[in-house]
């Protein structure tokens, strides 16, 4: 119930309880007359009752107008105190209390501003002493942060739900998302990688992919190996491929608190590679053909003296050319070639059964194809590999017989021959020729839809594995792919391994730390609190202020706020083309002419993107229900439904400031200290919208509203919630 | 006995002339073929008793050429060794897993070589 009508209540029941009280006292006075006495009185009552009546009246009159003065300077001064008080208290020390009211009221005014004087002065010494610790403390975080994005590699932190604490610059431009030179987005294939602070890095790099290194750190770790670290590669943004070395994060008690990705572009190194590795092959094939024709031409003049003089000088000739041949080799050829190659595409040893056993887990987990292999020795053998591409190219390999063929049975075993592993893979059904092989080699890797940036033979020659069809019409005798597998000596050869594993025991100082702390992001989201949530704080600017009648979006902006911290470097903007023109009213305000919209993404092109921007976030806007509704209208269009949950500020101001009228998004700035920059610019009044919000959540807490629940029940009671558009 | 025929299927002039030189002083009836796609309309009409074949031939290797001679019903009694300077394990073991009767490396001496056909002629 509102003060007012509270006060209200109190003075009718104070009027009432005088009028019942003149009324007993009217019953006790009568009870003492004689009833001749009492006929008098009510002749007189009579006779003067027009006077009675105005002096009631009167009397009603200057109660009414004593009750109004008193809520006007005493009881609403109170209220608007009491609120502009905890804005002193808790966001704005510089606000001071100025409103109209009775002496009592000035005086208490005045004491309260001194106060508050006190107040500031006090909170500003603190505030510098923390600005000044800060400092000190920002300082050695930024030369971290500098260190940092000035690496040649990406890095990339997560916690132990894969949430993304901290990433530097080559990181984002290594995995995130492509925005072209004129400022727009990439289509669709990017989308998905969306880099940001408290962002899955699920959406980054396959969870598969990183569930498996975490295994195997985790098998390192009990077998307390030193630098338990794991690598996989993984595709990177403009057709690139990425070598990650993830790393484990401690926690005192050696438990998984999270995980480091050291990214690098190693395209070039493959392409190196197998520069290396061909030019290795040509060169001894070259070699090995001189030499054979001059070994023969010679053996044939030495062993057959009545060779024709003829015949003789062809030999000669040929002699001489292959040895030119040969010296060419050494001077051009070589040279050139091995002073470019001087990277290495890293493999890691691994043992064949370790290997071949996650190959065929993976075979039936994508693919449902049953492979059993049997090792014919019982020596283990290490192999170079990386698991990851390894995977990828075997598993397509499947998928590709599995095509031809429709077998889904595979029987398989492997043999030793000198610096060899050879696995044979059988199947009763039609066999694969070498060529059709070959034709697999050139493809590009395309699993689950998505196709990666090296094709099946450059994987499998940078591993130096080769395959081998045999088909047979041997009914008896099964199909079978032969794959030369390269041995390597047991480990011992290892890399050296960066000594990097932190322990949290040693405060790592990198942002957003705090959110080990968190559960994980999905659950029970309505019951989470403020403080906790990540939030996606938009606006949009239109062609009018009509959704349903054809008004359009002309520029949608965003920021988000991931543990109370506002984002400012991830922010959103984009301005799209709406189709239609744009009213010289609404230009006036958010200034976007028609030509700044010409040749820009439509709302269908934009959405996807912002919905993704916005994903696992509660949105925040405000005067919201606006905005919604304009995305709204849109749904059938862009098949884009926000499922998000959605706080209004203009609710929420109202929430906390029940006695002001107006909630704009100015007033409501300049009342909790927030200043407005880029007003009527979707980024600019998102990031204001979002200051706005960081101040109320204190304030919002005081009222006992935590959790996202609390906030929604208390906005619907708001007056601002019955707008509809 | 009429000479055996032997086919040299290489693209390199500098190996062809000394070892059809070599073949024909030894009473080898010889053709040469020196791209990949030629050697099994080569080997049909010719008919040959044994092939010396590369492996790095243009157009189509060595190795689908001896898929499709050992796949064709009418060559099953056709031998063939391959000359190929592809000289690494692997490949000899692909070679044979293939079919082929012998695997010989570049470079090579006459003698080996002669001692080598002869040896694959007499079964």
């Amino acid at each position: 119930m509102k003060t007012k009508t509270r006060f209200l209540w109190f003075a009718g029941l104070i009027l009432l309880s005088i009028l019942v009280l003149f009324y007993i006292l009217y019953l006790l006075l009568r009870q003492q007359l004689t009833p001749e006495d009492q006929l008098i009185v009510a002749q007189l009552i009579k006779n003067h009752a027009v006077y009675i009546v105005i002096a009631l009246t009167a009397l009603l009159a200057v109660f009414g107008f004593y009750v109004e003065w008193v809520y006007r300077n005493y009881i609403s001064p109170v209220t608007k105190i009491v609120e502009q008080i905890e804005i002193i208290n808790s966001v704005n020390p510089s606000l001071r209390v100025q409103i109209q009211g009775s002496e009592d009221v000035k005086r208490l005014l005045h004491l309260i501003n001194r106060i508050a004087d006190r107040y500031e002065s006090d909170h500003i010494r603190v505030d510098e002493r923390v600005t000044a610790a800060k400092t000190r403390y920002e300082t050695e975080r930024n030369i971290l942060a500098t260190v940092m994005s000035e690496l040649p590699e990406g890095v990339l932190i997560c916690n132990a739900e894969g949430q993304i604490l901290f990433y530097n610059r080559q990181a984002k431009k290594l995995l995130g998302k492509v925005k072209r030179q004129d400022g727009k987005i990439e289509p669709t294939k990017h989308h998905r990688r969306l880099i940001g602070i408290g962002r899955s890095v699920f959406r980054l790099i396959d969870k598969d992919v990183i569930v498996l290194a975490v295994e195997e750190i985790m098998a390192k770790l009990q077998k307390q190996i030193s630098n338990p670290i794991s690598h996989f590669a993984v595709a990177g943004n403009n057709g690139t491929l990425l070598e990650a070395e993830v790393f484990p994060l401690l926690s005192p008690q050696d438990q998984l608190s999270g995980i480091i990705f050291i990214l690098q572009d190693i395209s070039r190194k493959i392409s190196a590679d197998n520069a290396e590795l061909s030019l290795l092959q040509t060169l001894s094939r070259n070699f090995r053909s001189s030499l054979a024709s001059i070994t023969s031409a010679i053996e044939l003049i030495s062993d057959y003296p009545e060779l024709t003089i003829d015949h003789q000088e062809q030999l000669k000739q040929i002699i001489r050319e292959e040895s030119a041949k040969l010296g060419k080799i050494v001077d051009n050829e070589l040279h050139d070639h091995t002073t470019r190659i001087q990277f290495r595409w890293p493999l890691m040893p691994m043992l064949i059964e370790n290997v071949l056993d996650s190959l065929t887990h993976r075979l039936k987990r994508e693919l449902d194809i049953d492979c059993d292999i049997i090792m014919q020795e019982a020596t283990s053998h290490f192999i170079r590999v990386d698991s990851y591409s390894l995977g990828l190219a075997i598993s397509f390999l499947f998928k590709k017989i599995f095509t031809a063929t429709r077998v889904k049975t595979f029987s398989g075993s492997v043999e030793s021959e000198k610096e060899y592993l050879k696995l044979y893979l059988s199947w009763k059904g039609p066999g694969i020729r070498i060529d059709t092989l070959r034709e697999w080699e050139q493809l590009k890797i395309i699993v689950n839809n998505e196709e990666y940036p090296f094709s099946l033979g450059e994987i499998i020659g940078h591993h130096h594995i080769e395959l081998l069809a045999i088909t047979t019409h041997n009914t008896a005798n099964p199909s079978h792919i032969v794959i030369y597998i390269p041995k390597m000596a047991p480990v011992g050869a290892n890399r050296n391994f960066r000594k990097i594993t932190i322990t949290l025991g040693s405060r790592p100082e990198f942002y957003d730390f705090d959110l080990f702390k968190q559960a994980g992001q999905t659950p029970e989201v309505e019951n989470r609190l403020l403080t906790d949530l990540s939030y996606t704080i938009f606006d949009t600017e239109t062609t009018g202020l009509d959704p349903m009648g054809g008004d359009e979006i002309v520029a949608v902006g965003a920021v988000r706020i991931v543990n109370s911290r506002l984002l400012r470097a991830e922010t959103f903007e984009q301005l799209v083309d709406p189709g239609r023109d744009i009213p010289r009213e609404s230009i006036k305000i958010h200034g976007i002419l028609p030509d700044m919209v010409q040749g820009q993404p439509t709302i269908e092109q934009v959405l996807p993107a912002f919905h993704q921007y916005a994903e696992n976030t509660v949105l925040v806007g405000h005067n919201v229900a606006f905005d919604m509704r304009m995305l709204q209208v849109k749904e059938e269009k862009t098949g884009i439904t926000m499922i998000n949950p959605v706080l209004d500020t203009l609710h929420l101001s109202a929430v906390v400031h029940p006695s002001h009228d107006t909630h704009t998004l100015t007033k409501v700035a300049r009342r909790l200290g927030v200043s407005v920059i880029g007003r009527h610019t979707a980024l600019g009044d998102a990031l204001t919208t979002a200051e706005i919000f960081l101040k109320l959540i204190p304030l919002l807490a005081e009222k006992h509203i935590f959790t996202l629940k609390e906030a929604m029940i208390a906005s619907r009671k708001t007056y601002y919630s019955r707008l509809r558009y | 006995m009429p000479p055996n025929r032997i086919i040299i299927a290489d693209d390199e002039h500098s190996i062809i002339v000394p070892v059809q030189f070599l073949l024909e002083q030894n009473k080898f009836n010889v053709r040469t073929v020196d791209r990949g796609d030629a050697v099994m309309d080569a080997v049909l009409s010719f008919r040959p008793d044994l092939i010396l074949l590369d492996i790095m031939l243009p157009v189509m290797d060595g190795f689908e050429i001896c898929q499709r001679i050992r796949e064709h019903p009418d060559l099953k009694q056709t031998k063939i060794i391959f000359l190929s300077a592809v000289a690494r394990d692997v490949d000899i073991s692909k070679g044979m897993a293939l079919g082929a009767d012998g695997y010989i490396t570049k470079p090579f001496s006459n003698v080996t070589l002669l001692d080598h056909i002869r040896k694959v002629l007499a079964g």
